[in-house]
């Protein structure tokens, strides 16, 4: 059987789902198999965990969002491994319970710190991976809008006439599945940019000016012929666009549904055009093509299994392309040729060298690196003239541009924190070289409006890597001024993936007394002060020297040596007694760290893939996709290589098996766990 | 006056070959919700409906210059409210009204419409609350299937945040005027009913024709949502639940409009010489020359010229909603702009933000706090427009206020992103059964959930619990609000 992309099938084809072929392929699970060891006992340490953690972290009261009576058992512990890790470090350290709350013993505590470290920190990764449950997600509004154009490959943006607002997703990335809802008013939007679609490649009388000819010729690509029935050429036509639209074959049944409408259509003397129009209305609102559904098998819950070619492909496509598979892929796995040796990696190539490898960096470098909102960013031009709009656009680029350069090349990761070139054009050059204040540039500078790589010489200190990036800059301060607590929060969130939780309840208020006492010298003790509050200090501890040692890049990335005529003191001591001074002796802080950078950056690659925050159970494949990168010279292209072998990326288990939301921990703070957490079964996968 | 032609569009070519009335059949049973079932025949009552509409502004108040030192009659009133001065006795001030969700504090107030604990930085609400309604909401469900639109959501509030939730999902707003106007007037006109004359819907005749194009592609992908669904987890069932129910909304519109035209045909002889009435279409709307995109790529939205311009904007597009019944549900939300240079006279803080924080709770800087009223100030004289225009629509003896219970209120109580003590004004008797001109006061941390209740209550809603009126630590007067009346 033929995938439409290549062929047209007959009107009596068979269309069975590629997906069946592949069930023969795989073993059952054989319930019978044992464990080496037993699954860890939560409740060995679980009355101590009551006894001297839910009185603040239970239930009613949850201090530092961190509610420890989701935990019931080893899996839903292993949810939440994060924080588990995180409590292990405060009890051992002796942080918790706080000096005023009741102490364990001394036994109780190694008994604590013992059960966590041997069964959470120091777990067998492997033994309890899983790939995490199939969801049913949304497409993001990006995803969504980039696949209405490719469908057809239409030239106008319909997405953006129906009104649809692309989400705001805050701390986490859009295509996080638990955050993508439909609402009445988006669905109406969805018709009204189904029928402005429509309009573009289906004659429609009233309407013939909109029409475009290449696109409506894709659909078009055959035609009733005198004295056939036009139910043949109908089906092929609806066939073909339906199977691209569910990036999947069709079933017999499925396309059967569509034909009643065109045959009712026409049972209404409804033109040829018109009787089609119907039944493709129906597929782009439906939810195989607004959402991504992938296939259960008959397996029993938990046990996982490869996703299908057409499905990978579509991991892919999505993951690199933010939109549908185009002809190659679909042929590629139309053929069950996807996972052949050589040929996956072959196409995560081809597609970076593609021009739409430009939506990944968008739309994964622009979240993760925030520079996809920075037309929102607060510094305002009335406080600095020079900040337009375009230097906005144009720092944005810059960063951008710099991943691509990394991608495409498959620079090392490293760069990010450290380098010694940029991406500029003259505007963002002389923007930050004011030719007024240097007669003679300190780097090379760009001739025109291109973005092109500049070596910055002795500038490389200053503005190589992502901290020396105007992006990074502007996201991070106030309207007329820095913030160093938001550059540090920054830092550890972004970068490092050791984000500090949400401030307390209380954080606008601090005592009456303490502020008459002392005045503040300058802003930086000024902050100080502001931090001082027990409930407040621990995290300010973490975050302000991180941006007081960033503090000579002005609110809009300019280099300064002084504030209102104070020199800037760029010097920071963090809790862990590491010191450094200003931005060139952080980062070489940050490169002694790379190793915690680097299992950030795969982290965050694959909560985007896969829509959803990591537990226990990617620990494994974390790992491995680190371990895998850096054997590889460190490239980005190889990160994405990695993420793209890995576990989850290629499998799943079925929706059924294990109900709800997956994971607990978020990667910004210490929240609750899922409701249920997945239901460890080891894997038999031969193929992993 | 120009009056915007609906435009020649697919659903009317379809209905070109549909003769009988045509009628739904849901209109005639009972309704059944989670908060209650509506009665029936308060949905029947002859004369203009009531009304609900939601005013919602950012950061709070200021205190001592909202709450009048009185309870009783309004006499003297605070420097917020002065320009609410001609319709004092229209209104009725709410103090003491709290939630005591202690979520950490974004996300305080996402909830506050709907009187929810256990909210969580981070997660959908739907994770935390899986059934929760705001009650703005839970009035839509009830009595949303006799208008157009269930109800109306708009505003533009930063972040894409909302406050309006129908069982656990969001609601969004629509910030856009322009769309606004589209989604309601799309494929209809703007017009008044005639409220007063023989119930108008008389349409009780056959069901809707099963072999409407139009029909069978929705029947047709609900049909297989409900086969995969039968195929997933729980989760994922939910997920589609929220796609059936978005595309029933879409189903219930489609026989509304169908409903409407039939009702309009030519042969229909009006009950009385005056013909459906034409509202008034705000010009800009009516001429097309409103750009929301303007708005945005300008940096426009940090001036308050423009801010307000738009802010009265969308009280018109309310204001016609309620007039041609389009819906009874409405919600504005107003965050406020960045920056309130011509507000703000004092100092030179003028990002709100900044003033919110320093200006608000114990610890306030006395000049960010004048700030913060001046900028509360500003958000009053343009509800009290608001008012003035409703108050002076006469809706056949009774004036569109009259037949409104609005709600004037905050999502914070001050601007430290506080639970206690929430703003709360109403505007209009609420067909009688509110006592406006009068300041209550209740206790210390009264649920706010108990007025919500109560308002719920006022249409038709029967149930006597929602959000926290009985759990709340701090639960008082049986859940419910004495003396509004």
């Amino acid at each position: 059987m033929s995938y439409p992309a290549s062929q047209i099938g007959t009107a009596d084809s068979r269309l069975l789902p590629v997906a069946m072929a592949c069930l023969a392929a795989l073993p059952l699970f054989s319930g019978s198999r044992a464990f080496a060891e037993p699954v860890p006992d939560y409740n060995e340490i679980q009355p101590l965990v009551e006894k001297y953690c839910y009185e603040c972290h239970g239930g009613n009261k949850t201090e530092a969002a961190l509610d420890l009576t989701k935990s019931k058992d080893f899996a839903s512990v292993l949810n939440d491994r994060k924080q588990w890790v995180l409590a292990l470090d405060a009890i051992d350290f002796g942080e918790m319970p706080p000096k005023k709350a009741a102490q364990p013993s001394k036994a109780e505590r190694a008994q604590l710190v013992d059960w966590l470290s041997q069964h959470v920190l120091n777990f067998d990764a492997e033994k309890f991976k899983s790939p995490g449950p199939g969801m049913v997600r949304r497409l993001t509004i990006a995803e969504y809008r980039n696949t209405m154009r490719d469908l057809m490959g239409l030239k106008s943006d319909v997405v953006a006439e129906a009104g649809i607002q692309p989400e705001d997703p805050g701390e986490h990335f859009d295509t996080q599945a638990n955050h993508l809802s439909v609402s009445p008013l988006l669905m109406e939007k969805y018709l009204a940019a189904a029928d402005a679609m429509l309009a573009r490649i289906v004659p429609t009388s009233g309407k013939e000016a909109l029409l475009d000819r290449e696109a409506s010729a894709r659909l078009f690509f055959t035609r009733p012929v005198e004295g056939q029935n036009p139910a043949v050429a109908a089906n092929q036509i609806i066939h073909r666009f339906a199977a691209w639209a569910f990036r999947r074959p069709l079933e017999e049944e499925e396309l059967a549904r569509f034909m009643q409408i065109f045959q009712l259509a026409q049972s209404k003397n409804y033109s040829f055009e018109e009787s089609i129009r119907a039944p493709l209305r129906a597929v782009l609102i439906h939810p195989n093509f607004l959402y991504r559904i992938e296939q259960d098998r008959n397996v029993p819950p938990g046990q996982s299994y490869p996703v299908t070619d057409f499905e990978l492909a579509a991991r892919l496509s999505y993951f690199l392309w933010s939109s549908m598979p185009d002809a190659e892929l679909f042929a590629l796995a139309d053929r069950g040729e996807l996972r052949q040796p050589g040929v996956l990696m072959q196409q995560v190539d081809r597609m970076i060298r593609d021009p739409k490898a430009e939506r990944f960096i968008r739309n994964f470098g622009g979240q993760w690196l925030g520079f996809r909102k920075l037309d929102a960013a607060l510094p305002e031009q009335r406080y600095f003239p020079d900040f337009t709009p375009e230097i906005r656009d144009a720092m944005a680029q810059e960063t951008a541009s710099f991943l691509m350069h990394l991608l495409r090349s498959n620079g090392s990761i490293y760069e990010i924190l450290d380098a010694d070139y940029t991406f500029l054009n003259r505007q963002l050059a002389e923007y930050y070289y004011p030719p007024d204040d240097y007669a003679e540039p300190p780097i090379e500078m760009p001739a025109g409006d291109e973005f092109q790589k500049v070596s910055l010489k002795a500038e490389a200190d200053r503005r190589g890597g992502i901290l020396g990036h105007g992006s990074f800059h502007a996201l991070t301060s106030f309207p007329d001024r820095t913030s160093p607590s938001e550059r540090g929060k920054w830092v550890l969130g972004h970068i490092l993936g050791t984000p500090p939780p949400p401030p307390p309840p209380n954080a606008s208020f601090f005592d009456e007394d303490e502020v008459q006492q002392k005045q503040p010298k300058n802003f930086r003790e000024k902050l100080a002060m502001h931090a001082s509050e027990p409930a407040c200090a621990g995290c300010h501890a973490k975050m302000d020297p991180i941006g007081f040692a960033l503090d000579n890049f002005d609110p809009v990335g300019r280099w300064r040596e002084e504030v209102s005529g104070e020199a800037i003191d760029t010097f920071g001591k963090l809790p862990s007694g590491e010191t450094f001074k200003g931005v060139d002796g952080f980062k070489a802080l940050l490169m002694n760290n790379r190793e915690e950078f680097a299992r950030n950056l795969v982290d965050q690659l694959l909560r985007y893939a896969l829509g959803r925050e990591l537990a226990g159970y990617d620990e494994f494949a974390a790992r491995k996709a680190v371990k895998e990168l850096q054997e590889n010279g460190n490239g980005f292209a190889s990160a994405i290589k990695a993420v793209v072998n890995s576990y989850p990326f290629q499998h799943r288990i079925n929706s059924q098996g294990v109900g709800t939301s997956p994971v607990a921990n978020t990667n910004s703070s210490l929240t609750q766990p899922a409701v249920q957490a997945v239901q460890l079964e080891p894997s038999n996968n031969p193929q992993q | 006056m120009h009056i915007p032609k609906a435009p020649q569009l697919s659903r009317r070519t379809i209905l070109r070959g549909l003769g009988a009335t045509l009628s739904l059949p849901f209109f005639e049973a009972m309704m059944p919700t989670a908060y209650g079932a509506v009665s029936r025949a308060a949905a029947r009552q002859a004369g203009p409906p009531l009304r609900f509409a939601l005013f919602s502004c950012g950061a709070g108040t200021v205190h001592e210059s909202w709450k009048p030192k009185n309870t009783g009659a309004l006499t003297e009133l605070p420097s917020i409210l002065k320009a609410m001065e001609p319709y004092k006795d229209d209104m009725l001030l709410l103090s003491g009204l709290s939630h005591s969700n202690k979520g950490s504090h974004g996300v305080r107030h996402k909830g506050h419409l709907t009187g929810v604990l256990g909210l969580v930085e981070n997660k959908p609400l739907k994770e935390t609350n899986p059934n929760a309604s705001s009650f703005d909401q839970a009035i839509a469900q009830a009595i949303g299937d006799q208008t157009f639109l269930a109800s109306l959501e708009m505003g533009n509030l930063p972040a894409k945040a909302t406050h309006h939730y129908r069982n656990g999902d969001e609601q969004p707003l629509e910030p856009d005027p322009r769309r606004i106007f589209e989604r309601m007037f799309k494929d209809r006109e703007p017009r008044i009913p005639e409220w007063g004359a023989a119930s108008s819907s008389a349409g009780a005749a056959a069901g809707l024709p099963v072999d409407s194009v139009e029909r069978s592609v929705l029947d047709l992908v609900m049909q297989d949502t409900k086969r995969l669904q039968a195929k997933l987890g729980k989760t994922d069932r939910d997920r589609l639940d929220q796609y059936l129910t978005s595309v029933r909304s879409i189903e219930k519109q489609i026989a509304f409009l169908e409903r409407e035209v039939a009702m309009r045909k030519p042969d229909r002889a009006p009950s009385t010489a005056l013909d459906y009435m034409a509202p008034h279409v705000p010009e800009m709307i009516a001429n097309g020359t409103y750009d929301y995109d303007q708005l945005q790529k300008e940096d426009a939205y940090r001036e308050v010229d423009i801010y307000g311009q738009y802010l009265d904007l969308l009280g018109d597009l309310m204001i016609l909603a309620l007039q041609t019944d389009t819906t009874r549900v409405v919600g504005l939300n107003h965050e406020g702009i960045n920056e309130w240079t011509g507000v703000v006279t004092v100092g030179f803080e003028r990002h709100y933000h900044s003033l919110q924080h320093t200006g608000n709770g114990r610890q306030s800087d006395e000049i960010a706090r004048e700030g913060c009223r001046q900028v509360h100030e500003w958000f009053t004289r343009r509800f009290a427009h608001l008012v003035g225009k409703m108050k002076a629509i006469d809706e056949g003896g009774t004036s569109l206020l009259d037949n409104t219970l609005l709600m004037y209120t905050s999502y914070m109580a001050h601007g430290g992103h506080s639970g206690e003590d929430f703003p709360v004004a109403l505007l209009g008797n609420a067909q009688g059964t509110l006592r406006p001109g009068r300041h209550v006061a209740y206790q210390e941390k009264t649920p706010h959930s108990n007025l919500m209740l109560e308002i719920m209550n006022r249409f038709g809603l029967e149930t006597d619990e929602f959000g926290e009126s009985k759990t709340s630590p701090n639960a008082a007067y049986n859940g419910r609000l004495p003396d509004l009346v």
